[in-house]
């Protein structure tokens, strides 16, 4: 069970999800009782996603995350805060996020 | 070097993308790797009438399973490289055998290396389908190989449709 989203915690990808580059966008699939269903809801990451996506690798915290996203976007960093916990809450509320533990 | 400003519209939502051949091997791959099966929808008529375009299939993991005789197969095409859901109507060697229920030709001989996964499911209007996937397999797999399975079936249909009429 997920608790509260912690800037100090480590996140990473689930084992639950297919993540893949398709024609030019960044689909994620998830997989529900052992199937990975095109014919349900599948999730396509814009530009901005993809590149927080690539970096909850389940090495860095988010404090790291937001670190390297603020020398890399020209926005100031409480927005960066905002927009990386917003995703990663996301994520996480879908399952296609887990919490490192023990990291 | 800093770029653009950060986009907070993070994700589309259930949009449906077409997915052309090479995307769908990769997807196959790569949810059969996380052991799980992948369904999607079919498309094409060279498997008619057991399977429809738009009906739905789940391709699952061979695993242990034997590629046997009548399996309904997804596999790469090796001149083509294209997707191709078929039935194994024969083996030689290494390599496999296979052909569309709606076929004239073989796809050819087919290493066992080439074959991602087997079709565990198929579904027509929200149900469930058994026929073609059961052990008819391999009467419809003998049919297929040596005979045009569609010109049987389409005389036999002509042949008892007096009948079915008579009695519906």
């Amino acid at each position: 069970m997920e608790g509260k989203i912690d800037i100090n915690k480590i996140y990473a990808p689930s084992e639950n999800v297919v993540a893949r580059e398709i024609q030019g966008e960044f689909v994620i699939i998830p997989i529900t009782s052992g199937i990975g269903d095109l014919e349900d809801e599948i999730f396509s990451l814009n530009d901005t996603a993809r590149t927080i996506w690539s970096k909850l690798d389940g090495k860095k915290s988010l404090k790291d995350v937001k670190s390297e996203l603020s020398l890399e976007f020209d926005s100031n960093e409480k927005e960066i805060e905002k927009d990386l916990l917003g995703l990663v809450e996301e994520l996480l509320k879908r399952r296609m996020l887990v919490e490192v533990r023990g990291a | 070097m800093k770029s653009e400003e950060l986009d907070s519209n993070f994700y589309i939502l259930g949009e449906p993308i077409s997915i052309n051949s090479e995307a769908l091997i990769e997807l196959i791959k790569g949810t059969l790797a996380k052991k799980a099966s992948l369904r999607f929808k079919a498309a094409g008529f060279s498997m008619y009438p057991f399977i429809k375009d738009k009906d739905v299939l789940m391709i699952s993991s061979l695993d242990s399973l034997v590629v046997g005789l009548g399996r309904v197969v997804s596999f790469i095409h090796p001149q083509t490289q294209r997707l191709i859901v078929h039935r194994v109507v024969g083996r030689k060697k290494d390599f496999y055998l296979i052909k569309g229920d709606n076929s004239f030709s073989l796809d050819g001989s087919i290493p066992k290396e080439n074959i991602l996964g087997y079709v565990s499911r198929v579904e027509r209007n929200n149900k469930v389908l058994r026929f073609g996937l059961g052990k008819e397999r391999f009467i419809i797999a003998f049919l297929n190989r040596y005979f045009s399975l569609f010109a049987i079936l389409c005389l036999t249909w002509k042949t008892i449709r007096p009948f079915v009429r008579r009695f519906s």
